[in-house]
């Protein structure tokens, strides 16, 4: 059985770059000195390619993700979309959080409606792209329903239409789907498949789930802590499209999750 | 639920039964202290002619300071939140002013605006003030950064985040001290009245003192209560109304 898959990439095909992270790195300040949370993080992310970033619980992907929206400056380094450098959020670079982040005190519609409202779209615009995208997380019924009536996987529903409803470019997901139960993860998780599929969009997405990382993605970056020393790297995933969600169970995916895990320790 | 209405109810009945036992057909107590069911409503009568104009005027008084009060605390809390110039400016002032305590001022308000309405109105308004906006100030500067972070995510500016994030959020956390700012409200009216007016509840309290009728105070405490009951009851109702979207529940501990 061939062991050495070669999945390894060091200079990614040229052509079109979503985003470029150049020596990335982000420290802070504690009561026993600067605390570095990670560092030499150098990755291209192609347009339109699904990437995934996977590693343990404080290895810095929430920071990293955090940097590439805006809401934080790296330490050292830049972060590129298009050749500038990314100094604040914008709606073009969405970002689901981990948490809750809808907003208990607007219904449905209107949390999905809220970024088409902040561009003054007129009403029935927005009524028709809101209902779309209703349909398309499959909310349908539950357009006036208080996010404290839905169930936490309804919700991200929610989340993820309010991000889509205002086409962004680039999809940031951060373990999106952590505090859902595994049903609905799963069904969450061709359905997100199934909407990058039919859209242009590139989409970062973190997971801490190997599985998910190899289901949902086209390449996957490995994150380690920074005390193991072991630099970032980055993984083809080798299954074609569209994907199955009975590719799981299949012996390659399998062997495929057993040599990462092996090769990086995560286990 | 029905059969803690009944408790209550019942716990009413006993207390008044007790009471008129007590002071109708004993003598533990001297009707100058404890009077009895039927003194009391003889003094409502007594007094029928001017309560009404009494009460109107500390419930204008009263209402009316609470809701300067209320609005000029929230606006200030706010202000005080979003801008740190503002803070800067202001802030170190008010926090050598607020402790003073409001009664205090009594006199000085006396003397700078005389006796009337509007520094009674003004007394109510500056200590409900006070409660609100600390209140405000807290509530914006707890809120949890999920939110602001995910308007500014969906391209709200600041001054939108404050409108459409900050504000609905923090409402239901602010009704604790709008209902605090209320109950205030009544004492203050009561003691801005104590010094120098001409007519009112609280006035019509000092009157009823002077001539040692207790059972014409206790009457007008009664009317007070009511009042204040009422507009407790009225903050609950309307603050239900516009918070369903909460997860509140009443009793939340007996949901265990």
């Amino acid at each position: 059985m061939q062991e050495s898959y070669k999945y390894r990439e060091k200079d990614p095909e040229g052509g079109n770059i979503a985003l470029e992270l150049i020596n990335l790195g982000f420290s802070y300040e504690t009561r026993n000195g600067q605390f570095q949370v990670f560092k030499d993080i150098n990755i291209e992310i192609r347009k339109n390619e699904f990437f995934c970033i996977i590693g343990p619980s404080g290895c810095g992907k929430t920071t990293l993700i955090n940097i590439i929206a805006g809401f934080e400056r790296p330490t050292i380094g830049q972060v590129l979309e298009k050749g500038s450098e990314i100094t604040e959020v914008s709606p073009k670079r969405a970002l689901v959080f981990q948490q809750d982040a809808v907003f208990p005190w607007l219904t449905v519609y209107k949390n999905i409606e809220y970024g088409l409202k902040i561009k003054n779209i007129p009403v029935t615009q927005r009524r028709e792209t809101v209902k779309k995208y209703i349909e398309i997380v499959g909310l349908s019924g539950s357009e006036k329903a208080y996010p404290r009536e839905l169930s936490g996987g309804m919700r991200k529903r929610v989340d993820l239409a309010r991000a889509l409803v205002n086409n962004p470019e680039i999809m940031l997901m951060d373990e999106p789907f952590g505090s859902v139960d595994a049903l609905t993860k799963e069904k969450l998780q061709i359905e997100v498949t199934q909407i990058w599929e039919q859209s242009k969009m590139t989409v970062v997405f973190i997971t801490h789930d190997l599985e998910e990382a190899l289901f949902l993605g086209d390449r996957i970056a490995i994150m380690q802590h920074i005390r193991t020393h072991i630099p970032i790297e980055v993984f083809n995933v080798p299954f074609g499209r569209p994907r199955d969600i009975y590719l799981k169970e299949e012996v390659d995916f399998q062997n495929m999750r057993r040599y990462l895990i092996k090769a990086f320790k995560l286990l | 639920m029905k059969l803690g209405r009944v408790k209550s109810v019942i716990v009413f009945i006993i207390i008044f039964i007790m009471w008129s036992i007590i002071t109708l057909s004993t003598d533990l107590v001297r009707p100058i202290f404890i009077p009895s069911p039927v003194d009391i409503l003889r003094s409502f009568i007594d007094m029928k002619e001017h309560i009404l104009l009494a009460t109107l005027i500390s419930l204008g008084i009263t209402l009316g300071g609470f809701v300067v009060g209320v609005i000029a605390g929230i606006a200030l809390g706010l202000a005080i939140a979003y801008s740190k110039d503002f803070m800067e400016v202001v802030g170190p002032f008010l926090d050598f002013t607020r402790p003073v305590p409001v009664l205090a001022l009594i006199p000085l308000f006396l003397l700078w605006f005389g006796i009337g309405l509007t520094p009674q109105i003004l007394l109510v308004a500056l200590g409900v003030s006070v409660i609100l906006g600390v209140s405000t100030y807290e509530a914006v500067r707890n809120m949890p950064l999920i939110y602001i972070r995910a308007a500014a995510n969906l391209g709200a500016d600041k001054k939108l985040i404050f409108r459409t994030v900050v504000i609905p959020y923090i409402f239901p956390h602010l009704i604790g001290a709008i209902r605090v700012g209320a109950a205030v409200s009544w004492g203050l009216d009561v003691a801005s009245e104590f010094m120098g007016a001409q007519i009112g509840l609280g006035y019509n309290m000092i009157v009823q003192q002077i001539y040692l009728n207790t059972s014409g105070i206790i009457a007008i405490v009664f009317i007070y209560s009511i009042l204040a009951i009422g507009l407790d009851q009225i903050i609950r109702k309307v603050e239900g109304r516009l918070t369903h979207w909460t997860e509140r529940s009443r009793i939340s501990f007996e949901k265990i």
